[in-house]
């Protein structure tokens, strides 16, 4: 049961902002070109005008350079943004930060706002004046095999932007608390992040914050960005009252963040049915500001190279500041770009070999053993796969009805994927666990619940090493409030259950012993009789307050896990492709290996979420930008296009009945690693349909249906 | 250009069946008088153009966005949210399905959705699979792709069918 | 923002010499923080008020919402079809058919096959004292004028009309649409067509002559238009082809309409 997130009460960034109507309203005066030094004519004029408070302009703000990415320190983002920028470099970022008394108030200074702009020819940023944020090379196994007997493929795609498009805007309020210490209420994955980075940036301690995280009304990695929070905490301090801001849709489309688009080469070289060497090369167009953009990028050759054994792989990235909107960490976080590449060469040198897909797979597959982190250097600690999927592969081919008849028009497509359980080498959680009076339990967590379930994951592990019936007694949950610890590095990273659900298993071991060491000595002294730790739990707890030998329980763990496994997914999706362009996808069939799944309907829901986003992806997501790369076209619902209701369509999910034996609960990660192997699985349909590659996302009805009149005109020249 | 004068109206509006006198401004929408004024959380905002189904609520029993309609026009309309509902023995039964199924993950559009729902099987008690995606195409649920969701209406269809 | 019923031609007429904007069902034009400093209201304007339906035809009040006219029409009958392809359940429910007649974008669904059905627009404008009417037409004169009822006549000189539209997702803007009527005469047959997203505004044309070239002579219209693209013109004689598929199946059975 999920029943929560049913209730009415107050409980999303958005209801609280609601809640404080003497709170002043914060709000942004938007560049109208960039990148562009832009000016506001009339500022005092605007000062002037009622209800307004204030007017934040770049040179009256602290100027502490720090990325908005949410990530752990030593921070891989380059600390390339301030709160506000004196070189606008996208259209719709803030010139100025303004609070006013009403909604109305800042209306009327929008209105009358006189924003003039110089263009601005230069690099993006100075420091880096061919507008390369960062370049990647990764090698690993022998430097040029011979090249003899080998054959060669090549193969390029590009990817395109698309929008989280959660339900719920970015939203937060900033306010005083008794001791003058900011307190930030906000939407967010990643509020111990939150915390640091304001404190970055207006350079004071971070036990100056307070952050309290909401409900998050969607995250999909959009919250992993610290965005609003550090606007609304320098027009508290400007003004010394506290302020709210909440995002509009238009806003989020231009404003916050997108998956990076990217154009990606893959070339491998082959001997027989052997990968000898296998190369990516990424271009990333990270946006004008890098945030994720590096870490991304690696991700594109880390989460799609290693499925694959090759005696030598290279990687190359450019990450590339582009004007137009920021891109960010997004559900994949380069996975979906990387499969897109890796899987659509994979099945066009099938093809070319005269192989079947699923043929091909079961040859080049990594074997249980084989490293996962191929370009780690050997002394250090190296991931390797734990599975073989081999069996899952032909489950889900037989599940698809690969062999049996095709109409005319229809194809299968396969692709794969792998995610990770965290971020290899970089997560920290930590978990308390208390038994209340009545037998109930609390826990503080610095894991947010984002929709994926972490509530009832984390409890059923709870109750599972509390050998308690699931559901016996209460548990109640503190999740991102600073001030209660339980520090985490967030929720992103398909990291919840690995990771914080290995810190709430040891918390809750430690709770366990200690009620066990006091039903003993309660039971030495007869005031209780022998009985299974469940049935007197109750009885206990309130002995723990009350007793004789009173001691309130509590545990308190940290998981901190090098190894990060990956969990896989396979895709099949069987299509059909009219003359006249139009797709129709008769079924999909994704089999997953996730480890042991702690909380199915969640699991499952997980899985059929990120399907979807992977069709929307593949099909019609795209944020479309004006000419000059710049403008965003389509920023409204009118006109960006999303699965709707009658799109979707039947959906089998096979599981891998495997258990990951890095961790004591079976269970690797299930949030992200489905999304990525859609958009190549479909494309290989389309090719087995009607023998044309689309190498560019997404695949609209008009670019299918301009292919197929190009392979008519080459076929039959009139 | 000259302020006109009356910006502010006195607007009678009944919500849940409680008759509330307001005075708000003419442009204010109904979303914002249900969240800001009356702090009834259910109706959310989601895109403020009708696109997103975040916002919706109950005029005279049929859904609607409520970013769309202005308060000043509602003197007539008997308006409810889902905070209104809580007796209503179909509304819990699509609540217990949803919480049962998993149909609600960041729970954002569900109010939504269960007002859509609610007003599906009242109208058209055996509706199809087709109908039930028509209804919930007013509304953008990210989190599921609209599987549990269209499970858990199933689930309650099929049982209101029987009794 | 101020607020006006109007309920008087003067009245009226004293918004539209101000640049009153007329609201219909919805507030689109109040999205995203825009605030007008008034806007006029005609939905209670005693003229034409619901739906009144005669043998005769249609009158369509500034109150009626698109699912209100959907719920009264026969759930065969081509405006219906048209209407059920705009938006979502709850888009309907709010906004007005003469909202969506009044503020067309170069695209407008409704307008392609209330042109066809001959639908005449009743309005408010500055040169006049009393309410005026004439057929729909693009482009709109450029006075202002307010809309306060749409009159859809029963009869048409078409055997059957026909409407499809494309988007690119499937809630999203229209981006090309199609309404054609097929009258036939002996051997003769006529398809007058109009089509919205080929250039500012939508493209009307007719031809006429045996069924079987019917087809051949649109698309020659459409290479004539020029600067239509291979896959617009591929996707508009696609759902020509539809329709006179679709024509042909019904043409024994029954006259449409």
């Amino acid at each position: 049961m999920r029943m929560w997130p049913l209730s009415t009460y107050p409980r999303y960034a958005p209801d609280w902002l609601d809640l404080h109507p003497e709170a002043l309203i914060g709000g942004i005066l938007e560049a109208p070109a960039a990148p562009a030094r832009c000016a506001i004519d009339n500022l005092e004029e605007l000062r002037g005008l009622p209800g307004v408070e204030t007017i934040l302009t770049a040179s009256e703000v602290p100027c502490y350079p720090f990325t908005t990415a949410g990530q752990p320190e030593p921070e891989p983002s380059p600390y390339d943004t301030l709160i506000l920028n004196p070189l606008s470099r996208y259209p719709g970022e803030p010139v100025a930060l303004m609070a006013a008394s009403s909604l109305d108030a800042l209306y009327h200074i929008r209105q009358r706002a006189k924003i003039t702009y110089e263009p601005w020819y230069g690099p993006l940023h100075d420091q880096h004046p061919n507008n390369v944020a960062e370049a990647v090379h990764y090698s690993s196994g022998p430097a040029a095999p011979s090249e003899a007997d080998s054959e060669r493929f090549k193969t390029t795609i590009h990817v395109g932007r698309v929008s989280h498009m959660q339900l719920e805007p970015h939203a937060a309020m900033c306010s005083f608390d008794e001791e003058n210490r900011l307190v930030i209420i906000t939407t967010t994955q990643v509020p111990y992040h939150v915390r640091r980075i304001v404190a970055r940036a207006l350079n004071c301690p971070v036990s100056r914050i307070l952050v309290k995280a909401t409900d998050v009304g969607g995250g999909f990695g959009g919250k992993q960005e610290v965005i609003v929070e550090p606007w609304v905490a320098i027009l508290a301090v400007k003004t010394g009252k506290p302020v709210k801001m909440m995002l509009s849709r238009r806003q989020e489309f231009i404003l916050t963040r997108t998956r990076h688009a990217a154009t990606l080469t893959v070339e491998s070289q082959w001997h027989g049915r052997q990968i000898r060497e296998i190369a990516m090369s990424a271009d990333v167009e990270t946006g004008p500001y890098a945030s994720h953009g590096s870490t991304v990028a690696h991700n594109m050759g880390l989460k799609s190279l290693p499925l694959y054994r090759a005696e030598a792989y290279h990687f190359n990235a450019s990450v590339r500041y582009t004007p137009g909107p920021v891109a960010g960490a997004m559900r994949g976080y380069g996975g979906p770009q990387g499969a897109m590449a890796v899987e659509t060469h994979l099945n066009q040198v099938a093809a070319r070999k005269g192989l079947s897909p699923w043929c091909l797979r079961h040859k080049v597959l990594a074997q249980t053993g084989d490293a996962l982190d191929i370009f780690t250097a050997a002394s250090s600690f190296k991931r390797i796969h734990h599975t073989n999927l081999r069996n899952l592969l032909s489950r889900t081919r037989d599940a698809i009805g690969e062999g049996s008849p095709m109409a005319t028009g229809e194809g299968i497509g396969l692709a794969m994927s792998m995610q990770a359980s965290g971020v290899p080498g970089s997560e920290l959680a930590e978990v308390s666990i208390g038994v209340d009076e009545d037998g109930s339990l609390f826990v503080k967590t610095g894991a947010i619940d984002i929709g994926q379930g972490a509530r009832e994951t984390l409890s059923n592990i709870i109750y599972d090493a509390l050998q308690l019936p699931r559901g016996h007694v209460p548990i109640s949950f503190s999740m991102g409030q600073t001030q209660d610890f339980g520090f985490d590095y967030g929720t992103y990273a398909s990291s919840t259950t690995y990771v914080s659900g290995l810190a709430a298993y040891k918390a809750a071991g430690i709770v366990r012993r200690k009620m066990e060491s006091l039903a003993r000595s309660m039971m030495r002294h007869s005031e209780l009789k022998d009985t299974p730790l469940s049935e007197c739990w109750t009885a206990l707890a309130h002995s723990s307050f009350y007793g004789p030998r009173r001691h309130p329980v509590m545990g308190h763990a940290v998981a901190r896990p090098s190894d990060s496994p990956a969990p896989y997914a396979i895709a099949a999706v069987r299509l059909t492709v009219h003359d006249n362009g139009e797709l129709v996808i008769h079924h999909i069939v994704i089999g997953v290996d996730a480890g042991k799944p702690i909380n199915p309907r969640g699991f499952r829901g997980q899985i059929e979420g990120a399907v979807i986003q992977g069709l929307g992806y593949a099909l019609w997501e795209e944020l479309e930008l004006d000419h000059s790369d710049t403008h965003v076209l389509n920023p409204s619902l009118f006109d960006y296009a999303l699965p709707a209701p009658q799109d979707i369509p039947p959906l089998d999910i096979i599981m891998a009945q495997t258990e990951d034996p890095t961790t004591p609960l079976g269970a690797k990660s299930v949030g992200e690693v489905a999304l990525a192997p859609i958009a190549p699985a479909i494309v290989g349909a389309i090719f087995r349909a009607r023998g044309i590659w689309m190498r560019t996302l997404p695949i609209t009805r008009e670019k299918l249906w301009n292919a197929l009149m190009a392979q008519r005109e080459t076929v039959t020249p009139s | 250009m000259p302020r006109l004068l009356k910006t502010h109206y006195s607007a009678v509006v009944t919500v849940n069946g409680h008759v509330h006198r307001l005075t708000v401004p003419g442009h204010e929408r109904l979303l914002t008088t249900l969240r800001e004024r009356l702090h009834l959380f259910s109706a959310r905002y989601g895109c403020g153009t009708g696109h997103c189904g975040a916002c919706v609520v109950l005029v005279n029993e049929e859904p609607v966005p409520s970013c769309l309609l202005l308060t000043v026009r509602q003197q007539k309309n008997r308006i409810q949210t889902l905070e209104g509902l809580k007796k209503d023995s179909l509304l819990a039964q699509l609540m217990t399905s949803f919480a049962e199924e998993h149909a609600a993950q960041c729970g954002y559009c569900t109010p939504g959705l269960l007002l859509s729902a609610r007003h599906l099987l009242k109208t058209c008690p055996s509706a199809t699979e087709s109908q039930l995606r028509e209804e919930l195409s007013s509304h953008i649920c990210r989190c599921t792709g609209y599987y549990a969701p269209l499970r858990a209406i199933a689930k309650v269809r099929d049982s209101y069918a029987v009794d | 923002m101020r607020w006006i019923e109007a309920h008087t031609i003067r009245q009226v007429q004293r918004c539209l010499s101000a640049n009153v904007p007329i609201v219909g069902g919805g507030s689109w034009l109040l999205s995203d923080g825009s605030v007008p400093e008034a806007v006029c209201d005609l939905r209670e304007y005693p003229w034409a008020q619901g739906i009144t339906g005669n043998e005769s035809g249609w009158m369509i009040g500034p109150d009626v919402t698109l699912s209100q006219w959907l719920q009264a029409l026969d759930s065969e009958n081509v405006i219906a079809e048209v209407i059920r392809k705009m938006g979502t359940p709850i888009f309907r429910r709010v906004a007005t058919v003469i909202g969506a007649v009044a503020n067309p974008q170069p695209v407008a669904d409704l307008y392609p096959v209330m042109r066809l059905l001959g639908a005449d627009i009743f309005y408010i404008d500055l040169h006049h004292d009393s309410i005026q009417h004439e057929k729909l037409m693009w482009p709109f004169r450029a006075n202002p004028r307010a809309l306060v009822g749409l009159w859809v006549p029963a009869s048409t000189p078409y055997r059957f009309i026909a409407f499809r539209k494309y988007t690119k997702g499937r809630l999203t803007r229209v981006l090309l649409n199609l309404g054609t009527g097929l009258a036939q005469q002996g051997d003769i047959m006529t398809a007058d067509f109009v089509i919205g997203g080929l250039s500012q505004w939508p493209y009307e044309d007719r031809v006429a002559g045996a069924s079987h070239s019917i087809s051949h002579q649109i698309s020659q219209r459409l290479r004539n238009q020029g600067n239509i693209t291979p896959f617009y013109q591929a996707l508009i004689m696609e759902m020509c082809d539809d329709v006179l598929n679709q024509w042909e199946h019904r043409a024994d059975r029954r006259s449409e309409l």
